[in-house]
């Protein structure tokens, strides 16, 4: 049996900074977008944080959550 | 009650009749159970006069350890017999028996009762009117006559008890069957409100798993078992943990003396039997139901078989929760697919769907990183890389190799989507690989770290599907510009405008840009025929209709073509996209003069309304960003001095600005400040004032769109 678990929110949140990459917003701010409570969201983000999906500027109820958009490189010219 | 009572006082009259005896049943209380039976009109004075209840009770009190019929000594002399009745195994009954008079006794007993009572002659003349002498094998035979009653009694009122017991059992398990099906069951319910009064039982229970290997009394009903509620215990760990080390049923008795006795006993209690029968979820042991006794031995056979049906009923209990469970997971797990597919292959831009793979992925596994290794462009040895948590040295070093494995034209990998290639990378992460695919083609290899010690089982299955879909998305992409597409042909006929005719050229390219911009500004996602018919607006409309055959661009051109023709009587009958066409087609045509476009009939007001504040917008934009170039941005310096000028802030609103865009409080603003929380506040309120911005987020978030850098 698989134990993975998937949370909703987590990909429901990481869709939401990827299609605006350009969000900056507090907990509540995100709260209010999303049309969640923010006790809801805290782990959800901090787990984003975690696996460096989002950034976090600040501490506390200030603090400013933004996506970190993944690395992007070209190797050209590969011996393939 | 009333049958058994009426029942139990027939017996009894029929008895006092056949030994002549005068009847009654009591309770160890003295409390009479039956009426009293017998024409022995002594007896019956006896009784009133000398039988009170107090005395009656303090009568009874030493016979509390008899097991069968005793013949006492009366205060008057006469005998009587007294008979114990135990309901399950318990004393709950006296028969009393009397009274008999011993031959050669008659004289001693007269002169007695002369001696102790006021009216001697009433209590004599009852005496030798309902008392006739009995001999030694009478009494026997009276005696064994009691225990015949004794035994039938006490066989009645055993049956009636065990009905009861088994009628209270089988009504808990219904009520415990009845709240497994609405699904309401706890630990704690499930032998709530069981009546132990009634059984041997003294104590019942039930130890849960909480954690791997700890186990703890998560429920207890019983006298004095409190204490116990909360005890954690391994496997193998005393009783309890015997049972689940043995997964079978257990039975102990005479455990006074064992020292696995010893959690009851530091709890007062003193078990003497006790019975264990583990509990399981979905064939893995997680718990035991135990019941035990403090005054009696349990009986083996009925304990085994209640038990079992307890354990069986929590087992099915929590078996139907898990599966419960896991259906709802594979639920959230199937709308979650769904969410993701849904954007996965919506999405315009194949980097898009890129950052969706790699996101999803690192979220599920919690590994050190994901990547992808896309090529964009067969036959070429361009590669991308779209990694999260990976080096420049590590991309360099671990992504290369998967991209000559993948991609080598000597060495390329057969990769199967179903079962990806579990590598290890120089540094020693685990990594699984998955290809995505679509029809042989092979457009890059997801990649995933797996955290160490995980079993990469768990993942391969939804990692596949995920990679697969991936597959399909970059398929639809790759291929929505492909040779011989409707897609590539507009974007043909559009380059190929540029060698034609520059000038027609320049002003389509400029037409698209304003369709995608204003599109963009009025928040609609128009379909992208519209896009595509913007890129054809330098040709004869006839041309078009002859070569390119999507229905929905050639309705927007000829929509366009109508409007700006003045064949149309009614912006109704075009769609908006006609509209928004003709209308920047004559903006671009009539040198971008606005009030230009007021000639351009039947435009609704709505699209003509929303196109002049666009238009008005954007030009206020273009000339805030000369004037940002001017000042240099790109020194941090000067773009501090820009965000102070063009906000107007002073240099305290500046520093405090500064402080908000690290996330600081009002209190830690003010401390670093040194000022009061309440300047800070009315700095606040005067930046966001001229910031424009309703709250700290938004004054952030605009700030930032002005160029502002955390380095700052």
């Amino acid at each position: 049996m698989e134990s993975i678990q998937i949370n909703p929110l987590t990909v429901e949140c990481t869709l939401f900074f990827q299609e605006n990459p350009y969000t900056f917003e507090t907990l509540s701010g995100l709260g209010t977008r999303l049309g969640r409570k923010p006790e809801d969201l805290r782990p959800v983000l901090d787990e984003l944080v975690t696996n460096t999906i989002l950034e976090i500027m600040g501490t506390g109820d200030n603090a400013i959550y933004r996506y970190n958009q993944p690395k992007s490189v070209d190797m050209n010219g590969l011996m393939i | 009650m009333i049958n058994i009572l009426s029942f139990v006082q027939e017996i009894q009259q029929a008895y006092s009749r056949l030994t002549n005896l005068t009847l009654l049943i009591v309770d160890e209380k003295g409390n009479e159970i039956t009426k009293i039976t017998g024409e022995n009109s002594f007896s019956n004075l006896v009784y009133h006069d000398f039988f009170k209840e107090q005395v009656l009770e303090g009568f009874l009190q030493p016979l509390s350890k008899i097991k069968q019929v005793v013949t006492l000594d009366t205060v008057l002399g006469p005998k009587m017999l007294v008979s114990p009745i135990y309901i399950n195994e318990k004393l709950s009954y006296y028969i009393l028996a009397g009274s008999i008079v011993e031959e050669n006794s008659r004289e001693f007993i007269k002169k007695n009762i002369m001696e102790q009572v006021e009216n001697p002659d009433e209590y004599i003349q009852a005496l030798d009117y309902s008392i006739s002498n009995t001999t030694a094998k009478e009494i026997s035979n009276k005696v064994d006559m009691v225990k015949k009653l004794t035994h039938i009694i006490s066989s009645h009122l055993n049956s009636e008890f065990e009905r009861k017991n088994s009628s209270q059992f089988l009504s808990k398990v219904n009520q415990n069957l009845d709240e497994i099906k609405t699904g309401v069951t706890t630990i704690s319910s499930f032998i709530g409100g069981f009546d132990l009064s009634r059984t041997k039982i003294d104590f019942l229970g039930i130890a849960m798993e909480r954690e791997e290997g700890q186990y703890y009394v998560e429920a207890i009903i019983g006298e004095n078992t409190e204490a116990i509620k909360g005890y954690c215990f391994q496997l193998g760990e005393g009783f309890f943990g015997r049972t689940l080390v043995t997964e079978t049923p257990q039975f102990w008795k005479n455990i006074s003396n064992d020292p696995r006795v010893n959690i009851f006993t530091a709890n007062g209690l003193e078990p003497k039997s006790l019975v264990c029968t583990p509990i399981f979820d979905n064939q893995r042991i997680k718990g035991v139901l135990f019941a035990g006794s403090n005054n009696e031995e349990l009986d083996e056979e009925i304990s085994y078989e209640r038990s079992a049906i307890f354990a069986n009923m929590l087992s099915l209990h929590l078996t139907i929760d898990q599966l419960k469970e896991e259906q709802q997971n594979h639920l959230m797990k199937l709308s979650t697919f769904n969410e993701i597919f849904r954007v996965i292959t919506s999405v315009d831009d194949i980097k898009r769907v890129l950052y969706i793979l790699v996101d999803i992925s690192i979220n599920l596994i919690r590994g050190s990183f994901s990547t992808i290794i896309f090529k964009p462009e067969q036959g070429e040895s361009r590669v991308e890389i779209i990694s999260r948590g990976l080096s420049s040295d590590q991309i360099n070093d671990y992504c290369h190799d998967v991209a000559l494995r993948a991609f080598s034209k000597d060495n390329s990998m057969d990769y199967d989507v179903r079962n990806p290639i579990q590598k290890s990378t120089s540094w020693g992460a685990n990594v699984l690989e998955f290809p995505l695919v679509y029809n042989n083609q092979l457009y890059g290899v997801l990649c995933v770290a797996i955290q160490p010690k995980v079993d990469p089982e768990n993942y391969k299955s939804f990692l596949s599907t995920l990679a697969i879909a991936g597959g399909i998305a970059i398929h639809l992409r790759l291929n929505q510009t492909g040779i011989g597409t409707e897609n590539y042909k507009v974007n043909l006929l559009y380059k190929a405008m540029k060698g034609l005719n520059k000038d027609k050229f320049t002003f389509t390219t400029k037409v698209s840009e304003l369709v995608e911009n204003f599109s963009q500004t009025i928040k609609e996602s128009f379909s992208k025929s519209l896009k595509d018919a913007s890129l054809l607006v330098g040709y004869e409309f006839y041309f078009i209709k002859e070569n390119v055959s999507d229905k929905k661009i050639i309705a927007i051109l000829q929509g366009c073509n109508d409007l700006l023709q003045g064949n149309s009587t009614s912006h109704s009958e075009y769609s908006k996209e006609s509209e928004i066409l003709a209308l920047i087609y004559y903006y671009v045509q009539k040198k971008e003069k606005i009030d230009e476009t007021n000639k351009l009939v039947n435009i609704s007001p709505a699209v003509r309304s929303q196109f002049k504040d666009f238009i008005n917008k954007n030009n206020v934009l273009e000339s805030e960003i000369v004037l940002n170039l001017d000042k240099k941005p790109d020194n941090i310096q000067n773009k501090e001095t820009v965000i102070k000028e063009e906000l107007n802030l002073s240099t305290r609103e500046l520093e405090v600005l500064k402080l908000v865009l690290k996330g600081c409080s009002n209190n830690e603003i003010a401390q670093t400040l040194f000022i009061s929380d309440h300047t800070v506040k009315n700095h606040m309120t005067k930046i966001l004032n001229k910031v424009g911005a309703s709250d700290r987020a938004q004054a952030i978030a605009k700030v930032y769109q002005m160029g502002y850098s955390s380095s700052m």
